[in-house]
């Protein structure tokens, strides 16, 4: 018998702190966890480095952490979303901090990638413009990246977002308004030239 | 509306804009406003999971270190453990009924977690378990949300109900023990010489408390343990809350008859039986059977 269930049995509709207390109490429920939160993760990781490669490697390492760290989660202290991404912010911090500057692949390696794949036109095109809107994103301030990545690669909402940068929920809000319109601005200057 | 007041009106409509049920109702917004709005309509579909070489390597690598922590957590040794349930909101309904009715179901379910050499049925919500021994004298810790109380005649550990914080509270009188608990505490009018009441230990579980009461002799303890097992009452109509209690040991255990109760000796120094969904336990180091019979029928 490998599979023990001692602990919490908790039967409600599924949420994000019911998947971490089931898998603290029972680790194979981790699939679940990794499941549920493994898009976003990525989402998250590729927004803030760039390249799919290394946004493979960190994102697995932030589930090993995860993984270890997860008997230390006590869900009345925040939301697991937020304990998670605070360790995915970390480990990326660390990473870029080694890298010392914050290299990205040219748009042209990119597009070698893109086109060396062997996929269908549409989905070349498709991640030639997520390439190029990463490219643009990557011009952008430190702190102006992180909140597009926890806005649309984590998910988070402003209030975490808020909590995690150490920011009034408003001063988040405002911050995310700026940069969406400075974004808009850059991409408008890039389809001019 | 200044900036501010858009930024936080953008803020608002964001959520709904990423879960793409938002429609545009703001054509009376500033151009800024519009275009914010446009790129978030454009990052907020954007995915670049389909583009990861690892998804699948990975899940099967993370659940193959899960199950080795999970082998590593169940090298344990007599301890006593409870399962708790709690079933809340009316989907639940098919389930709220088979435990309530037929509670062997869950009390089968969690014995099954086992590989039991011997198991003794205690009660609906209760047994007593023989395992296999394991690697290490030490239990490793099980939840990270578990109370755990070490005494002399075992571990014993449980979890607190949602939203309670996993804390023993300890008290040196049955009285102050007895205003903290919703059921009636038992005091013993025998015990051998020299025993008098030293602590009371009062662990949250499923909505009720485990109660362990200590009495100190001059070397060793003898415990009396109170562990209301089956549906428990909760403040929240809609939430039923409940615990099963299970001991589980390495050592021997024994059935025994305990003036026409089934009742276990385990691991040669606690006696345990279970009435009404209440599981009792009297234990000492050098207790005899004799001794422990004699202190449990003495129970008020």
């Amino acid at each position: 018998m490998d599979t023990p269930i001692l602990g919490t049995l908790t039967l409600t509709p599924i949420d994000e702190e019911t998947l971490a207390k089931r898998a603290q109490a029972d680790r194979a429920a981790f699939a679940a966890v990794y499941d549920h939160f493994f898009r976003r993760v990525y989402n998250y990781v590729r927004y803030r480095v760039g390249e799919a490669e290394a946004a493979d490697d960190l994102t697995a390492q932030i589930f090993e952490q995860v993984l270890r760290h997860l008997p230390k989660y006590r869900p009345h202290r925040g939301l697991f979303a937020a304990w998670l991404f605070r360790i995915a912010r970390t480990a990326i911090y660390d990473y870029l901090r080694q890298q010392r500057r914050h290299p990205r692949l040219s748009l042209e390696a990119l597009e070698d990638q893109a086109s060396n794949q062997l996929e269908p036109d549409q989905q070349v095109e498709e991640r030639l413009h997520r390439a190029y809107l990463l490219n643009v994103i990557a011009t952008l301030s430190e702190r102006e990246q992180e909140i597009i990545a926890l806005k649309f690669g984590a998910g988070l909402t402003n209030r975490q977002i808020a909590d995690l940068l150490k920011l009034s929920q408003s001063n988040a809000g405002v911050i995310l308004y700026r940069t969406l319109g400075k974004l808009r601005g850059l991409l408008h200057a890039e389809e001019n030239r | 509306m200044n900036e501010e007041d858009w930024a936080d009106y953008f803020s608002r409509e964001l959520d709904g804009l990423i879960s793409q049920t938002e429609k545009d109702s703001t054509r009376s917004a500033p151009a800024d406003f519009h275009e914010a709005r446009q790129v978030a309509t454009t990052l907020a579909q954007l995915n670049f999971s389909a583009e990861s070489r690892q998804r699948e390597k990975l899940r099967r690598r993370l659940l193959a270190q899960a199950h080795q922590s999970q082998e590593a957590q169940m090298k344990m040794l007599h301890w006593r453990h409870a399962l708790t349930w709690s079933i809340i909101g009316t989907v639940t309904v098919l389930m709220l009924t088979l435990t309530l009715f037929y509670p062997g179901g869950v009390a089968a379910a969690a014995q099954n977690v086992y590989d039991a050499l011997r198991s003794i049925v205690l009660g609906d919500y209760s047994r007593a378990m023989q395992t296999k021994p394991s690697a290490g004298n030490d239990p490793a810790p099980l939840l990270p949300d578990m109370w755990k109380i070490r005494t002399e005649i075992g571990n014993f550990a449980g979890n607190a109900p949602p939203g309670v914080e996993p804390l023993v509270r300890s008290v040196t009188t049955l009285e102050e023990a007895q205003a903290l608990v919703n059921f009636h505490l038992t005091t013993p009018t025998y015990l051998p010489d020299g025993y008098v009441l030293r602590e009371v230990k009062l662990a949250p579980i499923g909505g009720t408390h485990w109660v362990l009461s200590f009495y100190g002799g001059a070397v060793h303890d003898i415990i009396i343990v109170q562990m209301p097992g089956g549906p428990q009452p909760s403040p929240n109509p809609n939430e039923v809350h409940g615990v099963y209690d299970g001991i589980i040991t390495t050592e021997p255990i024994e059935e025994i008859d305990f003036d026409g109760r089934t009742a276990a000796w385990i691991d040669g120094k606690a006696l345990v039986w279970s009435v009404d969904n209440m599981t009792y336990e009297v234990g000492g180091v050098g207790l005899t059977p004799t001794e422990a019979k004699q202190i449990a029928r003495s129970l008020r």
